[in-house]
């Protein structure tokens, strides 16, 4: 018998059910789907390094060596893993246009590093002029299979066909300047060719550089025995490869956006279960009352409303798990393609998909056992009256304040007064959403604000790195021929920070700038410049450190150590930098009165001629940079975009179902307003009014809400890529305020709809439900 | 008998399809006066609210012609209808059906309103209306504050306080005890005398069909005419 009445009650409540089902679904799917998708882009990640081998350290030499000699000293550190290369800077020219190029000649069926192909053929010894292309450059400069790219490299034009295009887990996010940490997609023209190609085509000997494996991974001592007295220009483990670190940073922020919105939907979502099935539970109290009035036990009539509320829980957890697989596919192949990866995995998780039924089941459940529970102890009169009548009263002030404009629009706004705990959840769970959506805004907002005052401080038009290091007079005159208005000659080394209470070091890259630079300006947030054994640290670095201006640290480079004091911190997109005058960084880096790069004030013209110096090997320009930041937030926009959808849906879905639960209640009352003469627009000014209210106020939450989520996530940005700061602006809260605004008004245009279709003679007759 | 406010024309409506088909209106022709004073009387669904809806424009017939305060219903749109009923016509039902997040005194003003009557004058007519209906210290109560009795004073009082020509009752003491419901029939009576409106008063109950001007049977959808014995009978 109950299995029929629960059977026939569920068939009854038709659109109720529905709506309560969404419900259950939406909040816990989409909280777990986020959890999803997390678990699906770390595998992609996980996957990708894995399947293509990142080598656990990289280093690049000043000069070419013998490989045997390269591949005696790996194999005296420990490596398990060796191959040498041959990578060249220089420049590909494709139609017309010239961007800067790494050039890297591999073995072809190379252990470490390998290429992810994503059209056409590897490389092939029987194919010497073949070359595969980075992806993201042939994206970029419209480059084809089978097309021909110049390589100007070592002072030779070299020609070469492509034969595929590929991803690198070295070069995922290649960029032509990784001193920012803002990728550059396509700006650097990534080129794979066999080694000995290579070597042939451009008549260079050996290798300059080693990729190794290496025990204890990059950082350990074998790292150290591997570098020590080789002249290295760059040493980079895994943990400090660009690309890697980057996806890593990206990563790092989407574990931090995940639990605030999967918590954000979780509470919302198992608030609006509660108040639901609170609220079903009390439409049936009559005919449960004529239950306990006809002698059936209390359990029996608890066993009544649980076998509903049960399959109310099953399809909910049946739609909670669809939602959690759409949404956790949705981000993550979102999010693995703004990155760059290859291909999206989606290994089977019953984590979340169980995290999502269980909540489902179990709120629901629970939402339905408190209020069956306490009606089952009621004296059958009692319950027999049906649902009491709530006692609608408003403090004076509170009545007036609401009698503003008509009675309908009266009526509209102390609708939400009637059921404050469902208006209030209703308000929350708008505002979560929104505010959610805000924060993504803000973030959005406040790097563009950062880089832009980063940028705006510098006084460089261009910077020129050197193909190798050069005397600074003869840096200087280079750049001066090259028509430049003042330049800057830099050096930049690897360096190692210690401090003694430290247990490891840091690395970071240590640049030499004049006494008084005009070209490069710090922006310093503590201390003073950098001045004879007194260097300045980024922020990020000092905060890894736990240094301030005055204390002492320990600086090891390839070319000696030596203790310095942190003279000042500054603010820098790069993360872990570190400044001293020009004179001192070069003797520390062995590059005493040379010069490895230069920063220019010029035009276009001047930087056409300075890349066209067969002494520079890459020239980057501050616009290109700042060009490649809005590119990079226009990605993260995308990504962001999909989550404030998911946000805005969630949102939205909570007010229409609210909306139309509170209709259905109230059927009678809008058929009395339309017997009563109340047309189209007083009903729909009732239910807008009431929709808008909502909104509105959720609108006004959502604003402290949005800058207290942005919070800490901006601080967990900070920490993870550079400072950003947090600033607020109006358009990140309207673009999504307005969106939720307009929500509102369609989900009140269908209820009233709704209304209006009511068959009024027969609706009008029932018991209102007060 | 002059013009009739209401005039019904072989009116015939059906409910239901195949075995569940169910004729409950089935030619029938009624006139009403202005300011009479007419009760429907039957049993339980005879098609006694069948008949007060298509007066009331709440619901249309399938046959036959409804002419109600110089509105043709049959075939009148939407909008004609709201406005007709906004209007024309004052309801009166039988679980009272106030809005319960209203006081009394803004019900009351809520079924004015509509008919286009300014707030300031709506709030006065409320006023003097709750007064006669006896209601006047208990304007700002909610209906959840009031007893059924007093919920269907306002809810006569909604009805009448947008001075309609044609007030449309259905069981308005189905709810109330018989104490209650006396007095409010006696309250109706007085306003019929007092306002002129034309009333329509559906019931089952044999006590009001004593108040009224005209009784009309209802019996399986047909009507039939009967003599009043109601003391306003005699003097009208």
């Amino acid at each position: 018998m109950l299995w029929r009445k629960a059977y026939r009650d569920l068939r009854a409540m038709g659109l109720r059910a529905v709506l309560i089902v969404v419900v259950i679904g939406a909040g816990p799917g989409t909280a777990a789907g986020i959890a999803l998708a997390m678990h699906d882009v770390e595998a992609t990640r996980d996957d990708f390094y894995s399947r293509y081998a990142l080598a656990d350290l990289d280093l690049r030499l000043r000069a070419p060596l013998p490989a045997a000699q390269l591949r005696r000293r790996a194999k005296e550190a420990g490596a398990r893993r060796t191959e040498v290369r041959l990578i060249l800077d220089g420049a590909a020219l494709h139609g017309g246009s010239r961007t800067a190029a790494e050039v890297v000649g591999m073995p072809v069926g190379t252990r470490l590093n390998r290429l992810a192909v994503t059209a056409g053929d590897g490389l092939d010894r029987g194919a010497p002029r073949g070359a595969a292309v980075d992806t993201d450059y042939a994206d970029r400069a419209g480059i084809g299979l089978g097309d021909r790219v110049r390589l100007r490299l070592a002072g030779r034009t070299i020609s070469v066909r492509v034969r595929g295009l590929a991803r690198s887990p070295e070069y995922l996010l290649a960029t032509a300047n990784p001193d920012y940490l803002v990728p550059q997609r396509g700006s650097l023209a990534v080129v794979f060719l066999p080694r000995a190609s290579l070597r042939r085509l451009t008549g260079l000997r050996g290798a300059n550089d080693l990729a190794v494996d290496l025990p204890g991974g990059g950082n350990g001592k074998a790292a150290e025995r591997l570098a020590a007295g080789l002249p290295t220009a760059r040493v980079t483990p895994r943990s400090r490869q660009y690309g890697r670190r980057l996806t890593e940073a990206d990563i790092h922020s989407f574990t931090i956006f995940a639990p605030v919105m999967g918590v954000v939907f979780g509470i919302v979502g198992l608030l609006l279960i509660a108040l639901s099935l609170r609220r079903l539970v009390s439409s049936q109290r009559r005919e449960l009352g004529a239950l306990l009035a006809i002698g059936y036990p209390a359990r029996t009539v608890v066993g009544s409303v649980m076998l509903l509320a049960a399959a109310l829980a099953i399809l909910g957890a049946a739609l909670a798990i669809g939602a959690t697989i759409g949404v956790g596919r949705l981000v993550a192949n979102e999010y693995a393609s703004a990155v760059g990866f290859p291909a999206t995995r989606y290994p089977l998780a019953f984590g979340p998909l169980a995290l999502a039924a269980g909540l489902a089941l179990v709120a629901t459940l629970l939402a339905a056992l408190l209020p069956a529970y306490r009606l089952a102890r009621l004296d059958p009169i009692e319950a027999l009256r049906g649902e009491s009548v709530g006692s609608f009263e408003l403090p004076g002030w509170l009545q007036r304040l609401t009698a503003v404009g008509p009675p309908a629009l009266t009526y509209g706004l102390r609708g939400l007064l009637r059921r404050p705990l469902l208006s209030a959840a209703t308000v929350l769970s708008i505002a979560g959403a929104v505010g959610l959506g805000a924060a993504l805004n803000i973030l959005v907002s406040s790097t563009d604000s950062s880089v832009d005052a980063s940028f705006a401080g510098q006084g460089w038009t261009h910077s020129a790195d050197l193909a190798r290091p050069l005397p600074d007079r003869r840096v200087t005159a280079l750049a001066k021929r090259s028509g430049a208005n003042r330049a800057e000659p830099t050096v930049k080394g690897p360096a190692e920070l210690r401090t003694s209470a430290a247990a490891g070091g840091v690395g970071a890259q240590l640049t030499g700038l004049p006494r008084r630079p005009a070209l490069l300006r710090l922006d310093l947030t503590a201390g003073g410049d950098p001045g004879p054994r007194r260097i300045v640290l980024s922020e990020q670095t000092a905060d890894r450190l736990g240094v301030g201006p005055g204390d002492p640290i320990a600086l090891r480079t390839s070319a000696g150590r030596t203790t310095v004091r942190v003279g000042g911190v500054a603010r820098t997109l790069a993360t872990e930098q570190a400044y001293l005058p020009r004179a001192e960084a070069a003797r520390l880096l062995g590059l005493a009165g040379r010069a490895t790069s230069v920063l220019v004030a010029g035009d276009a013209a001047d930087a056409r001629r300075l890349r066209a110096d067969p002494a520079v090997a890459r020239v980057t320009s501050k616009a290109s940079a700042l060009a490649a930041e809005r590119e990079l937030l226009d990605e993260l926009t995308g990504l962001i975009s999909v989550l404030q959808a998911i946000s805005l849906g969630v949102g939205a879905l909570f007010l229409v179902s609210t909306l139309a639960l509170s209709y259905l209640d109230r059927r009678g009352e809008f058929a009395t307003l339309a017997a009563l003469g109340y047309g189209r627009r007083q009903i729909g000014a009732a239910v807008a009014g009431e929709a808008l209210t909502q909104t509105l106020l959720a609108a006004a939450l959502s604003i402290p809400l949005g800058i207290l989520i942005a919070s800490p996530l901006s601080r967990r940005i900070s920490e993870a890529w550079f400072e950003i700061g947090l600033h607020p602006q109006a358009p990140s809260f309207l673009l999504v305020i307005l969106p939720a605004l307009a929500l509102a008004l369609l989900a009140a245009a269908h209820a009233t709809r709704r209304a209006l279709r009511l068959n009024i003679a027969a609706t009008v007759r029932a018991r209102l439900i007060g | 008998m002059a013009e009739p406010l209401v005039s019904i024309e072989g009116v015939g409506k059906t409910y239901g399809s195949g075995p569940a088909r169910q004729r409950v209106l089935d030619d029938i022709s009624l006139q009403i006066g202005s300011g009479e004073m007419v009760i429907v009387h039957g049993p339980s669904g005879c098609g006694k609210t069948t008949l007060l809806n298509l007066i009331g424009g709440l619901d249309r017939p399938d046959s036959g012609r409804v002419l109600a305060c110089g509105t043709e219903l049959t075939h009148a749109s939407r909008p004609e209808l709201t406005a007709y009923r906004a209007r024309s016509v004052g309801f009166i039902f039988q679980f009272y059906n106030l809005l319960p997040t209203l006081t009394a005194l803004e019900n009351v003003e809520a079924g004015v309103r509509v008919a286009g009557v300014g707030r300031e004058e709506s709030r006065e007519r409320g006023r003097s209306l709750l007064g006669r209906v006896g209601l006047g210290d208990l304007a700002g109560r909610f209906p959840a504050q009031l007893s059924g009795g007093e919920q269907q004073r306002v809810a006569i009082a909604r009805a009448l306080a947008k001075r309609p020509r044609l007030l449309l009752a259905d069981e308005p003491t189905g709810n109330l005890d018989e104490e209650t419901s006396a007095g409010v029939l006696e309250l109706i009576r007085e306003l019929n005398r007092e306002t002129a409106a034309t009333f329509v008063i559906v019931s089952h109950n044999p006590a009001i069909a004593r108040t009224g001007d005209r009784v009309v049977e209802l019996s399986r959808g047909r009507l039939a005419e009967r003599p009043a014995t109601a003391p306003g009978a005699a003097s009208s």
